[in-house]
């Protein structure tokens, strides 16, 4: 392995670290906005019609993006890719938009999921106290946190795979990096492929070690 | 005050179309303690939640305080919850807050800013929990658990407690423990509570007025005393021998209810002279109700003169029945 194997493996790693960290950003965000939307137009909270509508209409959109093979969603999404990064489809910010679209309502629907799992009658006490939707919104993150937790785990490594997909398609990377070492078949670079391998899975077990880690410090339940 | 008019609710789901209550009137005066009872079904849960407000009535009113509550807005409805506090079967406490946080929750709604720990420490004293302020619920037995529950719904001083199922998750000695918990609380506050359950056990011990409910109606409507000697619909009765076990083939058998002014063994040894009858004592039993006492005596009762012999007793005040398993 070169010194310039090095700085092709560092460029990828920060690539890499830069797409996980602002998708996770966008994604928590977004996911969990949705989450609670869908959580809070659903029938068992209102029995306002139109709430229930929207409530239809927003799972409608989670289903179908959650649907798409990550690839083809890539392929769609080029227009608005480009109109959102400037006409610039390769490298780490083209790869964000289809990323972000794509494990946003993934993760959404695991909020979703993650209030619902939460006693109908919780949700009736907080009512009975006289609790503000704001309020219940509140009480209920605090209560599913650490299965939202555990959720945006799960979330985050399939990110890391729709990263190397993305990676494979000009998206650059760490993932890019290590196809075009290994590719080198025989050759030095096939070590340089594997160390980039390696760090790879070092990024996911070392979020899926510190998200246990955290989820069993804070869960009382 | 709490008034109900005319309330009814109906739910629909995909053209089915189920009645949980029909239409009743029903007051609740301040200061009572009325214990709803009935079977699963009834329509008690549903009943419950029309009076905070968690459920919205087909038909009807539900007027706290003079005050119709649907003609609230949301804010406004918000706040009279705050004067209405409710306890559940399964407690729903938030497995992710401590004990402290769980009652804290309540005065943060209600914006209680103010001296929040010293109310808090106070209300765990009243529930005996105050070396479990830092537990999570997961670290408490479940009457622990109601305990919590009755710290938060009355941490705001609320006018009326709402108790869902409130012992029926419990042991019989838990049980005890928390009615009479409340019993104190209602004593020590004026706290209006009305207690639904399918438990008639539970009703006697702490309820002064009971509404009997079958199927979306209130089918009776008494003091506590009243409903045990003189039940008078077959829900209630059936309810009411919920308490008593008596081997179903015998024939013969007889109920004898009296209150403590009569003094039944004379009664009895008077009764079996005069009319020549022969009683057997299969089961005898002393309820005690809220202040008073009911004596239940069940008999075998065989001779020649045995419709004279009811009369004689049913003459010295003793309610006389024929026992009929239901």
């Amino acid at each position: 392995m070169t010194a310039y194997d090095w700085q092709l493996i560092q460029t990828g790693l920060f690539e890499t670290l830069y797409m996980i960290l602002i998708s996770a950003i966008f994604i928590s965000v977004f996911g969990t906005l949705i989450g609670f939307l869908l959580y809070f137009t659903n029938e068992q909270n209102t029995s306002k019609k139109y709430l229930h509508v929207i409530n239809q209409i927003i799972s409608a959109f989670v289903n179908i993006f959650r649907s798409i093979p990550f690839v083809i969603l890539i392929v769609i999404m080029i227009p608005v890719t480009l109109i959102l990064t400037d006409g610039q489809m390769l490298g780490a910010n083209g790869a964000l938009p289809p990323l972000i679209v794509s494990a946003t309502p993934f993760y959404a629907r695991m909020v979703y999921n993650a209030l619902l799992n939460v006693p109908i009658g919780r949700n009736e006490a907080l009512r009975s106290l006289g609790a503000s939707n704001l309020k219940i919104a509140h009480v209920m993150l605090i209560e599913t946190l650490p299965q939202l937790i555990s959720s945006f785990t799960v979330t985050l490594i399939t990110l890391i795979g729709f990263i190397s997909a993305a990676n494979a398609i000009g998206g650059g990377g760490l993932s890019d990096q290590a196809v075009i070492f290994l590719i080198h078949n025989g050759s030095t670079k096939q070590l340089a492929g594997y160390m980039s391998v390696m760090i790879i899975l070092f990024i996911v077990f070392f979020i899926q070690i510190l998200s246990d880690f955290i989820v069993k410090k804070i869960n009382h339940s | 005050m709490i008034q109900l008019k005319h309330l009814s609710k109906t739910y629909t789901e995909k053209n089915k179309t189920f009645v949980a209550l029909e239409p009743i009137d029903l007051t609740i005066n301040d200061g009572d303690i009325l214990g709803v009872v009935g079977y699963s079904g009834a329509g008690k849960s549903t009943l419950i939640r029309l009076i905070n407000g968690l459920l919205t009535p087909t038909t009807g009113d539900v007027y706290i305080d003079q005050m119709n509550i649907l003609t609230l807005k949301k804010k406004e409805l918000n706040r009279m919850r705050q004067q209405i506090g409710m306890i559940f079967q399964d407690f729903n406490l938030f497995d992710q807050l401590s004990v402290y946080q769980n009652i804290k929750l309540s005065l943060d709604i209600s914006h209680q800013k103010h001296q929040q720990k010293e109310r808090i420490t106070e209300l765990l004293k009243l529930v005996g929990l105050q070396d479990k302020q830092n537990a999570y619920p997961k670290e408490l037995s479940g009457g622990q658990k109601q305990r919590v529950a009755i710290a938060r719904a009355i941490a705001n001083h609320p006018k009326y407690l709402l108790c869902d199922e409130a012992t029926s998750a419990l042991d019989l000695k838990t049980t005890d423990e928390i009615l009479l918990l409340l019993k104190d609380i209602q004593k020590q506050t004026g706290v209006t509570i009305i207690f639904i359950t399918h438990q008639i056990e539970a009703i006697k011990k702490i309820c002064n007025k009971v509404v009997v409910m079958d199927q979306g109606h209130i089918v009776e409507q008494n003091s506590v005393l009243n409903i045990f000697m003189h039940p008078s619909h077959e829900v209630t009765k059936s309810l009411v021998k919920q308490t008593i076990h008596i081997d179903d083939t015998l024939t013969d058998v007889y109920e004898l209810i009296y209150t403590k002014e009569a003094n039944e063994s004379s009664i009895l040894s008077n009764a079996i002279k005069t009319f020549q009858i022969d009683i057997n004592i299969l089961h005898a039993q002393v309820l005690e109700i809220v202040d008073d006492q009911i004596g239940y005596l069940y008999v075998k009762m065989t001779g020649k003169d045995i419709k004279n012999a009811i009369l004689f007793l049913k003459s010295k005040g003793i309610e006389v029945n024929k026992y009929d398993r239901i």
